[in-house]
């Protein structure tokens, strides 16, 4: 293995977030897997095209997020979708907090999964990984007014199922 | 009589997200400051981010997935270079990331640690916050008078008891004020968090609840998620103690 290849390392620094990412688009662990390694492969394969320039995690996001669109025409039924599975990792932290923060994931799971997909996809972008609403907006090939009223739309459905107040 | 601008949803979440120019921003925190129903929809955006902001934690990766990268390196160190591999060295490109420490994502999950975004302190959470969590400490009376006079190093005791420590004063990108603090609850908890004033409100961007107060130090993963997060958001470095005078004169 070239000791200059920070590629690589760069890639599996990622794919906590590309997994994240494929979880919020397939919401099945076993698929989001799947299309991770799948976009893995794309992103070695097409690794020497790559503008330089472009931040890793959008190249990846998109490679990852075009492989799910790939994946979902091909399949012309996608069979049911079923809650994402507790995750052993997150069982095995010690502290009193961990109960609470298991709650907090799960009812934010079940509030994302909620969404329609187009809200989830803008709203797990925007609030998970933190991109900026033009990041959003060139990620998904849409206008930053349509990231904005998906984004609004999908703020608003969170609270209430969340049962915040403030909501109009 | 003024004729209440129709804030829209998208306009208030914006602002929420700090995705607005500083001179809408200001508006909205104006007329927010006068209108609770105002603000508290803005709180509701800003709560609805951190609610979901939490699944960031989840930071698990199959063993398999990481070991397929490792084998697609060995057969692509095996192969010869594609021809414009080594992309040439563009020597007026700035590395943007001075800072290279763990990004937020990559973090791993510690249980000790909340992150809790986007809370506006001094003047929020109608109704929405749990009075018992010690982020409650953020909305102390008090707070912001002290967040905008005291130095950094310096402690206060709050009207409610709890014992505020400024631990760092920085600017971000923008040139907005920030300020890192401890607040110790009466009881135990202790809270690192960074504030930063926009709009001449304190906003929130980082709470971290730190275990055992007597120590009054966060446990090391608690503190790496702060390093991430300056190192995410492009934070300057601290400022002196003179510069600090001089953002905090009124």
């Amino acid at each position: 293995m070239p000791p200059t290849d920070s590629f690589a390392d760069e890639l599996i620094a990622l794919l906590p977030a590309l997994r994240r990412y494929a979880l919020s688009l397939c919401r099945r662990a076993d698929q989001a897997d799947d299309l991770v390694q799948t976009a893995v492969e794309r992103a070695f394969a097409a690794r020497a095209s790559r503008d330089p320039a472009q931040p890793l995690r959008a190249w990846t996001f998109r490679i990852l997020r075009n492989a799910f669109i790939d994946q979902t025409r091909r399949t012309a039924t996608r069979g049911e979708t079923v809650d994402i599975t507790d995750n052993p990792d997150l069982l095995s932290v010690d502290g009193a907090h961990q109960t609470e923060v298991h709650l907090m994931l799960a009812s934010a799971r079940a509030a994302m999964a909620a969404l329609p997909p187009d809200q989830r996809d803008v709203m797990h972008l925007v609030c998970v990984e933190e991109m900026s609403y033009a990041e959003t907006a060139a990620l998904l090939d849409i206008p930053i007014g349509t990231v904005m009223s998906r984004l609004a739309r999908a703020r608003s459905a969170v609270a209430k199922s969340l049962g915040m107040t403030g909501i109009t | 009589m003024t004729t209440p601008t129709p804030w829209t949803d998208e306009m208030l979440m914006a602002f929420a997200d700090g995705e607005v120019a500083p001179t809408e921003a200001a508006a909205i925190a104006t007329a927010a400051a006068a209108d609770p129903a105002l603000a508290a929809r803005i709180d509701a955006f800003r709560d609805s981010r951190a609610r979901i902001a939490v699944l960031a934690t989840d930071t698990a990766v199959p063993d398999a997935l990481v070991a397929r990268i490792r084998a697609l390196q060995a057969a692509d160190a095996a192969a010869p270079a594609p021809a414009n591999s080594p992309a040439p060295a563009n020597s007026n490109v700035i590395p943007l990331t001075p800072r290279t420490r763990t990004p937020l994502w990559q973090l791993p999950l510690a249980a000790s640690v909340a992150l809790l975004a986007g809370l506006a302190i001094g003047a929020f959470l109608p109704g929405g916050g749990d009075p018992a969590t010690p982020v409650a400490l953020l909305s102390a009376p008090g707070l912001p008078e002290a967040l905008a006079s005291l130095p950094s190093g310096q402690s206060a005791t709050l009207p409610d008891g709890s014992a505020l420590t400024i631990i760092s004063s920085f600017e971000t990108e923008t040139g907005d004020l920030c300020r890192e603090i401890e607040l110790a609850a009466a009881d135990s908890a202790i809270l690192v968090a960074v504030t930063c004033r926009t709009g001449g409100l304190w906003d929130t961007q980082l709470a971290i609840l730190a275990e055992g107060g007597a120590s009054g130090y966060a446990p090391a993963a608690s503190l790496d998620t702060l390093d991430a997060w300056y190192a995410a958001t492009g934070a300057g470095a601290p400022l002196s103690p003179e510069e600090e005078a001089v953002r905090l004169t009124p």
